[in-house]
């Protein structure tokens, strides 16, 4: 039998420059976990009341998946769902109305005169602060949450696509014009298509901000979700079961952001090199 | 010259431009008489500002006249049009659509695939991308291609058109100078195979005396026509000749001034 061939250096070089890759991405989260194991497990500067150890924070966790005496015990399943439903549900109507508002009020004058000066006068309020008027408005329960969460993220959405539309080059318009479009096919098959980088970045910057939103109106509005539970441990002083929530919202949070830059990705393969 | 016929295509009478208005009023072309007749090549030649753009751009639809009479085969220029086909500096192809449906825009919008069929089409879209040099490209990106290339698509883009008059607004200028000059000769090819009337801008004198017929030399602010010198040079033309070099000096002595 032949020896195997030994690796060429160029492989070996490469393997080394991947793990240097990962060693430099986990350095400054490995530090930082160290330092909270080490804090909580072994100096104890805080009592492990104000800052839990991890041992504490997984069995939370495995309480509030599997059942047991705790407040929180075997709920997993319906404050994952709570905030879930809002989530999608309201980022979805925000943006459904807010592509279309975008593109019609940067496209047409009269429209712009009409939904923009409106849209200029709400936009400097900062968006928690209808969180009151939400609960007077729809009471309890889903809808203030819904409001709140679709009202913040058709801001967003619709000054990206606002600008978006504005920056189409003019010679790309002219361009479509001068070969025989005419003024539907110019906003559908130019105008459209050339505002879809635009349309991407705000959904992605909105599918965050919607999400910070879902956590507000669960703190105040409603009776499950993430929110709801990270207040309440909060209020009971129990630190453990607020950084589990913060543990689902930071992953909640990434799979959400992936999935809108996975769909670009796939979508905006003519724009080229795109953020990661 | 047999090939030309005596049909004029484009014709401008004292055609002129103004922006702005009162006091700020600036005569940007005053007074512009052009007259291309079918089958010309004609340079319109000037230093950048002088508003040869601007003129282009009333041919193409772009910009209204400010005053005096446009007409392209007899009939008033109105809203850009495929009959008045533009190349633009940039290439300014869709980026988002294939070489192909690049080239298919035009009859697609005018809903030509499914009047004439769409195999006229596809048939005519391989010639051209043939005579530009690009058959093998037809699924590739805008981005995915060179400069040159992407000018070529954007030349038969406008050409699968049948345009009465091409106009061509400094379309190799952000070229370096080899693709440039392989370009005008691709230009020069296309132009004599399909016969087409071509306004052609560039502020650069020696692509001017290698494309042109005769080459329209402007002044500057406001921006007049200045002189009309017919290029009498069989093509294909040495650039290094001394015929050719004359004529680029002559050329030079009347831009000058306007510099």
């Amino acid at each position: 039998m032949e020896k195997p061939a030994a690796r060429s250096p160029a492989v070996t070089s490469r393997l080394r420059e991947r793990v240097l890759i990962w060693l430099r991405r986990v350095a400054i989260p490995g530090v930082f976990f160290f330092i909270w194991y080490v804090e909580s497990e072994l100096l104890e500067l805080y009592p492990t009341m104000l800052i839990p150890t991890p041992a504490q924070v997984f069995e939370v966790i495995s309480e509030w998946v599997l059942g047991g005496r705790q407040f929180y015990a075997g709920r997993f399943f319906i404050d994952f769902s709570g905030s879930l439903i809002r989530e999608v549900i309201a980022f979805c109507l925000g943006g459904i109305v807010a592509i279309p508002a975008g593109i019609l009020s940067a496209h047409y004058k009269p429209i712009e005169q009409l939904v923009d000066t409106f849209v200029q006068i709400l936009r400097p309020i900062p968006r928690t602060a209808f969180l009151p008027f939400a609960m007077i408005l729809f009471g309890l329960g889903y809808p203030p949450a819904i409001f709140l969460i679709s009202y913040a993220t058709f801001f967003v959405v619709y000054i990206n696509v606002f600008d978006g539309v504005k920056s189409v080059d003019e010679e790309l318009k002219r361009a479509a014009l001068m070969l025989g479009a005419n003024p539907r096919q110019l906003l559908f098959k130019v105008i459209l298509p050339a505002t879809e980088p635009f349309v991407f970045s705000g959904l992605r910057v909105g599918v965050g901000i919607a999400w910070g939103m879902v956590i507000l109106a669960e703190m105040f509005a409603t009776g499950n979700g993430f929110g709801y539970l990270l207040w309440r441990g909060y209020t009971f002083l129990r630190m453990d079961v607020v950084v589990s929530n913060m543990v689902f919202l930071g992953l909640l949070g990434f799979l959400f952001d992936r999935i809108i830059v996975k769909i670009s990705q796939r979508r905006l393969r003519w724009v080229g090199e795109l953020p990661e | 010259m047999g090939r030309r016929t005596a049909g004029i295509i484009l014709e401008a009478r004292n055609v002129s431009k103004v922006y702005g208005s009162g006091e700020n009023a600036r005569v940007a072309l005053r007074d512009i008489n052009l007259e291309i007749r079918e089958g010309e090549l004609i340079l319109l030649l000037g230093p950048s500002g002088c508003g040869k753009t601007t003129f282009l751009n009333m041919v193409a639809g772009f910009l209204t006249t400010t005053d005096g009479n446009l007409e392209c085969r007899g009939r008033p220029v109105g809203k850009p049009e495929p009959s008045r086909g533009v190349i633009f500096q940039d290439a300014t192809l869709f980026p988002w659509m294939t070489v192909k449906e690049n080239l298919l825009f035009g009859p697609k919008m005018r809903g030509l695939l499914e009047k004439n069929g769409k195999e006229e089409y596809e048939r005519r879209a391989r010639e051209l991308l043939e005579m530009a040099n690009l058959t093998g490209f037809e699924n590739h990106l805008p981005r995915e291609l060179s400069g040159g290339m992407r000018s070529r698509a954007a030349l038969i883009r406008t050409l699968i058109n049948d345009p009465d008059i091409l106009l061509a607004d400094e379309p190799f200028a952000s070229l370096d100078a080899y693709t440039k000059e392989a370009l005008q000769d691709v230009f020069l090819d296309i132009w004599e195979k399909i016969n087409s009337t071509i306004l052609f801008i560039t502020h650069d004198i020696e692509e001017a005396v290698y494309l042109a017929d005769k080459i329209c030399v402007m002044t500057h602010a406001p921006g007049t026509i200045k002189s009309m010198v017919d290029i009498e040079l069989k093509r294909p033309r040495d650039r290094y000749s001394e015929e050719f070099s004359e004529y680029r000096k002559r050329i030079y002595e009347l831009v000058k001034p306007e510099l």
